[in-house]
């Protein structure tokens, strides 16, 4: 499928006034909208040209739905070259009609022209004043075209210390190009001082390191015709010292006895600091920890995001239906697989397995000494019950189990888990000690796959979310959803599975 | 159900599903989907032209991420959008328990939640 020409098929000729990016931005989110749901129906047991085709009727015609955005986002424009027509028209009638009254009235014309020679010197005079104040207006800083800029970090709240050493890129919103984007580094005041720049829309890509981590958070500015731009940035500092926590989780006693795993990690969340920029919304941050000496960073989103690490991007537990605790050794994730049976053109004959291969070595029993983390909000995100199955071609030190249920909290995708991306064949020591780059992108055999289709749970607290504190003991006891208990008595109906065949 | 009534509710549900975190349009067709329980099957390519009339109107902020090797765009919630979401579901909210009671099918533990 090449959806990029589908869609442009629909949009008009290019426009003179057509904002750059328009064009690419509709195409490049409508053309990802159409991978996710062919992926799916592959997922689902399709073959691809079935597989495009449900997409497709799902979606709808590509160029229509193009073109209705391209006209929704050109619309303004267009009504203003209609009105500028319409009133070109309005103007030429105007003065046929004038130049037919002043041909009958040879007397009344001249007193007119009398009079419209005053009122253009009037007119002249005006503009003479009006260039002057222009003129004066280019010798202030703030000119209708050119208008200064500056940030200024402060320190966690908005009446906080100055902050200095903080990167700031601003990025000319809409814009790909290198050439509308600048990077300064805030000095001993906290300023960056950007220089001159036209009004418009600015992202700010904000990045906070000291030795503890990096903090790092998106706004947008606007800077208006005639003004200095001002941006106050609170920002907060990476943690320095890391809090004790306890977390347990209590399984329903129905299935104390079934052999089975809760695999809980632990991720990062947003942490969300009053503004104090008058729109009125919180400011969000997110905090990366520092990798272990001598790993490359990955960067979210490109090579000018903010770095992203797989060490102690999460904590991550396992709680058995025997009482155990397991903590995961640096925070790494049993790497789901999935065990399939492929024809020779890639497609599924029969619906795949996800399976979980873990190395002993990365399981660890719980240690109240080992388990420190940031004082930063993290967010439970997702949740996968493991079954422990017997299977010959596991590799020797790790133990293999198959997701048979799983969850996810309200405010994660309730349909695909973001965390994980499953490859075709169980993954080994190397590709785990590479950094996160193994979840966030890879070869092309990788899948989004979720074995969880239904809908996500609610805490009785409203939120899956954690804060450690540094002043008192953290405890928190995760909720065993009644869904999930639900959906494990499903599966503890049916019959015992088959040992599995060789991927 | 007539156009204007669907075309309202359907942006109430993409405000709903954005304020619960930062989302992109096929993540939302498909909640949608899944949480009306396959009432909403709409054509997944109608969420579009609301989604961009939501950021227009600054009830949603939007940024590109890097996804696979594509560009993905992710929405989130603003402030304006939340006090919209919670007047339209206010409304829509009050709207429903008074045809209800009318009906005679009022259920409780209906809120203004």
């Amino acid at each position: 499928m090449n959806p990029g020409d589908a869609f442009e098929a629909g949009l008009p000729p290019p426009q003179a006034d057509e904002p750059p990016a328009l064009r690419r931005d509709i195409i490049d989110e409508l053309a990802d909208h159409l991978e996710c749901s062919f992926r799916h129906e592959l997922l689902r047991g399709c073959d691809p040209e079935t597989a495009r085709a449900r997409a497709l009727a799902r979606f709808g015609d590509p160029a229509v739905v193009a073109r209705r955005l391209w006209f929704d986002a050109m619309k303004g424009r267009i009504m203003k070259q209609r009105l500028l027509i319409g009133a070109g028209v309005v103007v030429v009638l105007a003065s046929l009609v004038l130049t037919g009254l002043a041909w009958t009235a040879m007397a009344r014309v001249q007193l007119e022209s009398a009079r419209a020679l005053a009122a253009s010197q009037a007119a002249n005079k005006q503009m003479l004043a009006r260039l002057s104040e222009m003129a004066e207006s280019l010798k202030h800083p703030s000119s209708p075209g050119w208008n200064p800029v500056k940030v200024v970090v402060v320190d966690e709240q908005p009446d906080g210390p100055p902050v200095e050493g903080v990167r700031i890129l601003m990025a000319r919103s809409g814009s790909t190009s290198a050439e509308q984007q600048w990077r300064e580094t805030t000095d001993s005041q906290g300023n960056a001082d950007f220089g001159l720049h036209q009004p418009g829309s600015y992202n700010l890509s904000i990045e906070r390191s000291t030795p503890e981590g990096t903090v790092s958070g998106f706004q947008m500015l606007n800077v208006k015709a005639g003004t200095e731009a001002v941006k106050r940035i609170a920002c907060p500092r990476p943690p320095r010292k890391k809090a004790a926590v306890k977390v347990t989780c209590q399984w329903p006693r129905e299935f104390e006895k079934a052999g089975l795993y809760l695999y809980v990690p632990f991720v990062l969340s947003a942490r969300n600091l009053p503004a104090d920029d008058g729109d009125g919304q919180p400011d969000s941050w997110t905090l990366h920890l520092p990798l272990p000496e001598g790993s490359i960073p990955r960067r979210f989103g490109g090579p000018m995001g903010p770095p992203i690490t797989e060490k102690e991007e999460f904590q991550a537990y396992l709680f058995g239906t025997d009482g155990s605790t397991t903590e995961f050794r640096d925070g790494r994730a049993p790497f789901p697989w999935i065990q399939e049976d492929t024809s020779r053109d890639g497609s599924y004959l029969t619906p795949p397995r996800l399976l979980a291969d873990v190395a002993d070595a990365h399981r660890l029993p719980f240690d109240p000494a080992r388990a420190k983390w940031a004082p930063w909000p993290y967010r439970v995100s997702i949740l996968l019950v493991l079954k422990p199955i017997a299977s010959k071609d596991v590799a020797p030190g790790r133990r293999r189990y198959e997701v048979v249920a799983g969850r996810s909290p309200a405010f994660q995708a309730a349909f695909v888990p973001n965390d994980f991306k499953i490859q075709a064949a169980p993954p080994n020591d190397a590709q785990l000690g590479q950094p996160l780059g193994l979840i966030m992108s890879g070869p092309s055999n990788w899948l989004n796959f979720s074995p969880i289709q239904s809908p996500p749970f609610d805490t009785p607290d409203g939120e899956s979310r954690f804060v450690p504190s540094l002043d008192h003991p953290n405890e928190w006891a995760i909720p065993f959803p009644d869904e999930l208990s639900k959906q494990l008595r499903e599966m503890l109906k049916k019959p015992a599975e088959q040992t599995p065949k060789k991927p | 159900m007539d156009s204007q009534t669907l075309g309202s509710a359907v942006e109430m549900m993409i405000l709903d599903v954005a304020a619960r975190g930062p989302t992109y349009g096929y993540e939302l067709a498909r909640t949608v989907a899944e949480r009306s329980e396959g009432y909403f099957e709409l054509k997944e390519g109608s969420l579009y032209p609301a989604l961009h009339r939501l950021e227009r109107r600054k009830l949603l902020k939007a940024h590109w991420r890097d996804a696979d090797g594509r560009r993905r765009k992710y929405y989130e919630i603003t402030q304006a959008g939340r006090a919209e979401l919670a007047s339209r579901k206010s409304t829509w909210l009050k709207f429903a328990g008074a045809v209800n009671g009318v009906l005679g099918t009022r259920r409780t533990g209906l809120s203004g939640a």
